[in-house]
């Protein structure tokens, strides 16, 4: 563990440093691979992540990694992490959009998975006119339009 | 606005894998709904990648034979609408009267099909049932067509030889335990004006027998003959070869029901003695030719059909009390697994009585039964 003591500084869009333990950068894959690539030096930009997202998702992986790190009651550890997670992505839409992009981006794959959960639960058994509002997405099909299209996925529904 | 705006572009502005990772955890009406939402969403998720994995999602079929499968078939859409439609609600062990005799139908995935198989009671003969010979016969299938539709065809024998009775599928019911094999009559138009119909089951059980012995009399083809070799390319060359004939026979003009089944009924007529009877008799008989003319005047022509839907059912001794006069499967419910050892007690346990534990000593049983 005398590795993870090391420190590495995470760069976002605005140029603000983010210093973090090697096994919290580690949970990123991209900067896994970097640092497998041999890609020396302790500053690694991440230049497509702001401020604001960047500290979200150390936050997230600080968390895993020292849960990940303590041993003994595990179950009850697991429960934690699953509460974590929960009120983790309990976020504003624009945010959650942010969270996954930036997980995508730098791979961080539980925090990829538990967002689009997060976008599916949303979506899941809302009605068009639902989705519409949540999303702010405008209707442009005529009347006509939108009942040819309902008719050909008529099946999808009961019964 | 500005704030909303960026929203709806977001969820648009998803790269492709994302939004795959999202539609695996959405279900094909959520995907649909989607698609109704506006027509970038529409262009988006009407994709073969999204609808691959809403094939997967219906989880009735292995990646394997979806891939297989959608040679035959228009899109992954069409696909997945046969297998929400079709595959899923049907696929199962379904009986007829007097199950205990072998009447059990086992609905399984064929090649971009669902076939009905009767296992027939035999002797299994000093080699066992490991040399394969069990005699099994189909019932039915039901087919896709190119674009996901599903077409009907009812096994039989004619004359001695195997003979198929092309038909439609009415509706399927995605919760249906009942199987109905009916007669239907059908328009020539498109356009369906919804007009109050005599429905099929409630004409007379004598009726109802004589039109579908009628209607597979005159609808009745020989099954295609095709070499034995049971690869992809036979599949799919069997499978033209149905829905070509599904094109060619299916219906035909109905007039002849009509004057077929009167011709019957005056014979009837004239067999009862008694006055009283005898005005009975031609007073029930006019209604009876009244209904059968309401039923069929609903049609141009009349085909042969089968209704999947959902009724009340009461159980007797573990089977599904079965009614006589109807021409029906009934699905059996097979209960989840609650322990690895209990798997389909709840279908055995009903079917033999035997407690859970104790399967595997009646097992020999079984198998010398079957």
């Amino acid at each position: 563990m005398s590795e993870s003591n090391k420190k590495i500084s995470l760069i976002s869009s605005e140029g603000e440093a983010f210093e973090v333990s090697e096994a919290v950068a580690r949970e990123f894959e991209i900067v896994a691979h970097m640092l497998e690539d041999g890609c020396s030096g302790s500053s690694i930009p991440i230049t497509t992540v702001d401020s604001n997202i960047l500290g979200k998702v150390i936050e997230y992986c600080t968390k895993h990694v020292e849960v990940g790190n303590v041993e003994g009651n595990s179950e009850k550890a697991e429960k934690d992490l699953e509460e974590f997670d929960k009120r983790f992505i309990a976020v504003e839409m624009n945010t959650l959009f942010s969270l996954i992009l930036a997980a995508n981006y730098l791979n961080v794959k539980g925090l990829l998975n538990i967002g689009c959960q997060k976008v599916a639960d949303t979506i899941k058994d809302m009605k068009p006119e639902e989705v519409r509002s949540i999303f702010n997405i405008e209707n442009d099909y005529t009347p006509a339009e939108e009942e040819v299209v309902r008719k050909e996925n008529e099946w999808a529904f009961q019964p | 606005m500005k704030i909303g705006d960026l929203l709806s572009e977001l969820l648009l502005s998803l790269p492709e894998d994302v939004f795959t990772l999202i539609s695996r955890l959405l279900s094909p009406s959520d995907v649909c709904n989607l698609s109704l939402c506006c027509k970038t969403l529409r262009d988006l998720v009407d994709s073969e990648k999204i609808w691959l994995v809403q094939c997967e999602v219906v989880k009735v079929l292995p990646l394997s034979e979806i891939v297989q499968w959608r040679t035959g078939i228009s899109s992954y859409k069409a696909l997945c609408r046969f297998l929400v439609e079709v595959t899923k609600p049907l696929v199962g062990v379904w009986v007829h009267q007097n199950p205990e005799l072998g009447n059990v139908v086992y609905v399984m995935s064929g090649f971009l099909s669902v076939i009905g198989c009767r296992i027939i009671p035999q002797e299994v003969g000093s080699l066992g049932i490991q040399e394969g010979r069990l005699l099994w016969s189909p019932v039915f299938e039901i087919v896709s067509g190119f674009d996901g539709s599903a077409r009907f065809f009812l096994h039989g024998i004619d004359r001695e030889s195997s003979y198929l009775y092309p038909g439609f599928v009415t509706s399927i019911d995605k919760c249906c335990n009942v199987l109905l094999l009916e007669v239907e009559p059908k328009r020539r138009e498109i356009e369906r004006t919804e007009k109050v119909r005599f429905p099929f089951c409630k004409l007379p059980f004598c009726d109802r027998r004589k039109l579908l012995y009628l209607v597979t009399g005159h609808v009745g083809l020989p099954v295609p003959e095709l070499s034995l070799k049971d690869d992809k390319a036979t599949s799919l060359e069997r499978r033209t070869m149905l829905l070509k004939r599904h094109k060619f026979g299916g219906n035909w003009n109905f007039r002849h029901v009509d004057d077929e089944i009167q011709v019957q009924g005056t014979q009837r007529k004239s067999l009862s003695n008694s006055s009283s009877a005898k005005q009975q008799a031609s007073c029930s008989s006019e209604i009876r030719r009244f209904n059968l003319q309401t039923f069929l005047s609903s049609g141009d022509f009349v085909g042969l059909s089968v209704k999947a839907s959902k009724i009340k059912l009461t159980s007797y001794r573990g089977w599904p009390s079965m009614h006589e006069t109807h021409f029906a499967l009934y699905k059996l419910p097979i209960k989840i697994p609650v322990e690895e050892n209990q798997e389909y007690a709840g279908l055995w346990g009903g079917t033999f009585g035997w407690p859970p534990g104790k399967c595997t000593e009646d097992k020999p049983d079984w198998f010398a039964y079957f």
